[in-house]
């Protein structure tokens, strides 16, 4: 037992060791308060988390840098679910499946549908901005975040929004909060917009070997009325494969699922519960398995091109989300590889993928790399806005992340 | 204000673009909240985004505080003017930059109208969805500053979830480039945090928008009920069987003949108590789905006929009549208080029933027209701002309604923003901790709180009143 788990342990916070860092397991908003302003005292390095699924590529400095991990696993309970107002309150421990199943007794969803839902928090999702494939119908989830309560470095208790559907009172500071990687507050609690569960679900999935047959049918598959749950086009190793979900209620289900099967001339069409799986599948392609990993973020139109570039590389792995302009490019082995080979690897993504309209963002890989590349991939204008905000709310640069939102000179 | 910075502000912005008479500067004097007023020193029209930096860096240089200002429609008091301060307008910025139908995106200048974006990308089957009631004056800029809603957001969302990227000219006058469309925000989500900062951040002066396809059906439902009760409960009802028009609006008596009476007349009926206009879209199958499944939900609580628009013209009049009801209610009293409150749609029937009464006793006129499927009210409340007694009996009753919302675990805005109207409230809603966070956010991006000072958050003591601007709206010194 390390010495700061002891002295915490005082507080009444328990605690126990990962590897060799300790890591706190607050169970209330007290407790997190205390913790942090424990180590606002000390001027403790922290990296807060949930369960950890995200930590490799959201902050993969922990390993080494971080002091004092802060779980808020232990804060699990739902808070209220209105469903006559459809809208949810959760502490950030909860998991995406416990908040998937108790919305679903309502007739509710819950967006993202991220992969591995009982490994993600919901704060761990909210503080890496996750998506899922359903993203296509629904949205980004920072646009389903009503409202949040935060600590702040220094301990500091702070809400902003609410649990109301529409509310412009103050700032949106929720809107910050998430997507920042736990390196501006941790994320105490949140209240989401609910999307209602649809009667009948249906998944179309077309596989041919050579990717221009599937683009084609892509280009008229956006003129469709039909509006998909989910649109993915991906490629393992094998052949290209292409995936419509579906979901509506009765007749107009149906002519969407006809209207879909008329273009994209599916050589599966799945119903019911085996519609949910081949779903359920979806969402877990965007579990990386320990790959070596990196986004493409771009424009729709510019997808096909992208795509017939990547088409020639050996061993890539793609997941393309055609709807919304998000390319996953998986690499076997990348994350094993050197600092030096990862770094040459995005490297060359990056040169062939700029001049295409796309930015590059790396994921699982070394923090050593994310900190080397970030003055290339994170030239973001706001930088000097970011910066001043982290500033501001981390004096002590406790919560810092090296590469996130990007390089300080 | 010193000549030589007049001059200095006419050389950027050229004649046109700077308005120092004080017959001029009259209809700058409020924005739609009337009750509140200021003559600006000046007002300027910079013409495009270079044109506002040079600007701003002038009135940087001389610490001279600012507000910006779209087209004035708003009604939280956000673009009134603050003593020896300066209002700088996005009327000549009316320019779409570009418009992309392939990615579904427009790039437009912050003084476009919203309705003219709109009417821009409607020849390509797309249309933009957030639809305040004043969409044909108000603008994409103003728009951004409060996040604005609109009877459509039911469906579609605040003007938030429809920005993807801006040009932000900033207090100290450099230019901040986000406004890239991207799938997601590189680093922090700064235009999602800008979006609805009232113009407390910088001046938009370049907006990227999301564009929607135009559905391929719409079907739009004039609901007609013998009380205003059952009809808010059969719209809590609509959201709990959770279905999906595109938007849910109630009118009731008062406003049902406000309409009616005026150039707006939509053929409402006069008898009815309230009515609830109703949009549905999609697919044709989808939309007869989903009315067939609405019916019989309101004729559980009393529904007296449907009406169904015949055609687009009929569709227009219908819609014609909910937007221009705020207009109409001038033939009720001179003035009109539009409150802005929301609460949880499980409670709707409780606070329009509590904003009624609350008027009723203070023998006030109130009508209302509200957005009643986001739980998003507007108890209407008319007045005479010359006589002061009413005046205070409004903004009394004003209050109260706010403080209700609040305890039935609402809102204080829905659409329309903070600004002048509700900053003394705030501090009923959040914990000082919680306006204190937000404080320093702005402090962040405006050290110096020369942008839209003295709105949004309450005084709460004597260190938060800044000498440079002694005697800003909302400021007690």
């Amino acid at each position: 037992m390390s010495a700061l788990l002891e002295a915490l342990a005082k507080d009444g916070v328990e605690g126990e060791l990962v590897g060799n860092k300790p890591m706190a397991l607050p169970t209330s908003e007290a407790q997190v308060q205390a913790v942090l302003k424990r180590a606002h005292a000390d001027g403790l390095r922290v990296v807060p988390m949930g369960l950890g699924s995200k930590l490799e590529w959201c902050r993969p400095e922990y390993i080494t840098s971080a002091d004092l991990l802060v779980s808020t696993r232990r804060m699990d309970k739902i808070i209220d679910y209105v469903p006559g107002d459809g809208t949810l309150t959760a502490q950030a421990g909860c998991t995406m499946t416990q908040l998937e199943e108790h919305v679903l007794t309502g007739g509710h969803r819950l967006t993202p549908a991220v992969a591995l839902p009982g490994r993600s928090t919901l704060g761990g999702v909210l503080a890496a901005g996750l998506s899922g494939p359903d993203r296509q119908k629904r949205g980004p989830v920072r646009h389903h975040v009503l409202g949040t309560r935060v600590v702040l470095p220094d301990g500091t208790l702070a809400r902003s929004g609410g649990r109301l559907v529409k509310n412009v009172t103050g700032y949106d500071l929720h809107r910050l909060h998430t997507g920042s990687r736990g390196t501006l507050c941790i994320l105490l609690e949140a209240s989401l917009r609910l999307f209602p569960r649809a009667d009948d679900h249906t998944h179309l999935i077309r596989e041919e070997a050579e990717l221009d047959g599937l683009l084609a049918r892509c280009v008229e598959l956006r003129t469709l009325e039909c509006e998909p749950l989910a649109w993915t086009l991906e490629n393992h190793g094998g052949p290209w494969r292409l995936h419509v979900a579906l979901e509506g209620r009765g007749r107009a289900h149906e002519e969407d699922v006809r209207d879909v099967e008329r273009v994209l001339a599916p050589q599966e069409i799945l119903r019911g519960p085996q519609a949910d799986e081949a779903f359920d599948a979806l969402r877990g392609l965007d579990a990386s398995g320990g790959w070596g990993e990196a986004r493409a973020l771009t424009r729709t139109s510019r997808l096909s091109a992208i795509l017939r570039m990547l088409e020639k590389e050996d061993g890539l792995h793609v997941v393309a989300q055609m709807g919304i302009g998000e390319v996953r490019l998986q690499s076997p082995g990348l994350n094993e590889a050197s600092t030096e080979r990862q770094i040459e690897q995005l490297e060359e993504w990056r040169q062939r993928l700029t001049p295409l309209g796309a930015r590059l963002e790396p994921r699982m890989v070394r923090a050593q790399t994310q900190e080397d590349l970030a003055p290339a991939l994170a030239a973001q204008p706001a930088l000097d806005w970011m910066f001043r905000l982290q500033d501001e709310f981390d004096p002590k640069a406790q919560f810092r992340s090296p590469s996130f939102p990007g390089r300080r000179a | 204000m010193q000549e030589q910075i007049v001059t200095q502000l006419r050389a950027i912005v050229g004649p046109e673009g700077i308005l120092t008479d004080s017959t001029a500067l009259l209809a700058y004097e409020s924005d739609g909240l009337t009750l509140k007023r200021q003559r600006p020193e000046l007002v300027l029209l910079p013409r495009d985004t270079n044109e506002t930096a040079q600007c701003m860096r002038v009135l940087h240089e001389h610490g001279i505080p600012l507000v910006p200002r779209g087209a004035g429609t708003g009604l939280s008091g956000g673009a009134t003017p603050v003593p020896n301060g300066v209002l700088v307008g996005t009327a000549r910025m009316r320019d779409v930059l570009e418009l992309n139908a392939e990615d579904r995106f427009a790039r437009v200048q912050a003084g476009v109208v919203n309705v003219d974006l709109t009417r821009c990308c409607d020849g390509d089957g797309l249309f933009y969805a957030p639809d305040p009631s004043s969409q044909m004056a108000c603008t994409i800029g103003g728009n951004v500053a409060e996040n604005s809603g609109g009877p459509h957001c039911f469906k579609y969302g605040s003007t938030t979830r429809h920005i993807l990227g801006l040009v932000i000219v900033t207090a100290t006058g450099e230019v901040l480039h986000l406004d890239e469309a991207d799938v997601d925000p590189a680093g922090f989500d700064l235009v999602g945090l800008f979006v609805g900062s009232e113009g407390m951040f910088g001046i938009a002066t370049e907006i990227t928008v999301q564009l929607t396809p135009i559905p391929p059906v719409t079907e739009t439902l004039l609901a007609i009920f013998k009380a205003l009760d059952p009809c808010c409960d059969a719209v809590s009802d609509l959201i709990a069987a959770r279905l999906e028009p595109s938007a849910i609006e109630i009118l009731d008596k008062l406003a049902i003949q406000a309409v009616e009476a005026s150039v707006f007349a939509a053929g409402y009926p006069q008898e009815a108590e309230a009515v609830l206009l109703l949009e549905v879209e999609g697919r044709e199958s989808a939309v007869e789905d989903t009315v067939e499944r609405m019916l019989p939900i309101l004729e559980a609580h009393g529904l007296l006929e449907v009406r169904r628009a015949r055609d687009a013209g009929e569709r227009r009049k219908l819609w014609a009549g909910r937007k221009g009801a705020f207009g109409a209610m001038g033939r009720i009293a001179p003035d009109l208080y539009v409150a802005d409150v929301v609460v949880p749609r499980t409670r709707l029937r409780e606070i329009v029933r509590y904003a009624t009464d609350v008027c009723s006793e203070r023998n006030l006129k109130i009508s209302n027209v509200f957005h009643a499927g986001d739980g998003n009210i507007h108890p209407n409340i008319s007045y005479d701002r010359r006589d002061e007694e009413e005046v205070a009996r409004v903004l009394e009753a004003g209050d109260l309604i706010m403080e209700t919302c609040i305890k039935y675990g609402g809102s204080l805005s829905g659409e329309h923003g903070v600004g002048l109207e509700k900053q003394a409230m705030m501090s009923r809603l959040f914990t000082p901790d919680d306006l204190s966070v937000m404080e320093r956010v702005r402090r962040c991006l405006d050290p110096d709180g020369r942008l839209n000072p003295g709105k949004m958050f309450p005084v709460r003591s004597c260190k938060e009143v800044r000498p440079q601007l002694a005697g800003s709206p909302g400021e007690s010194t």
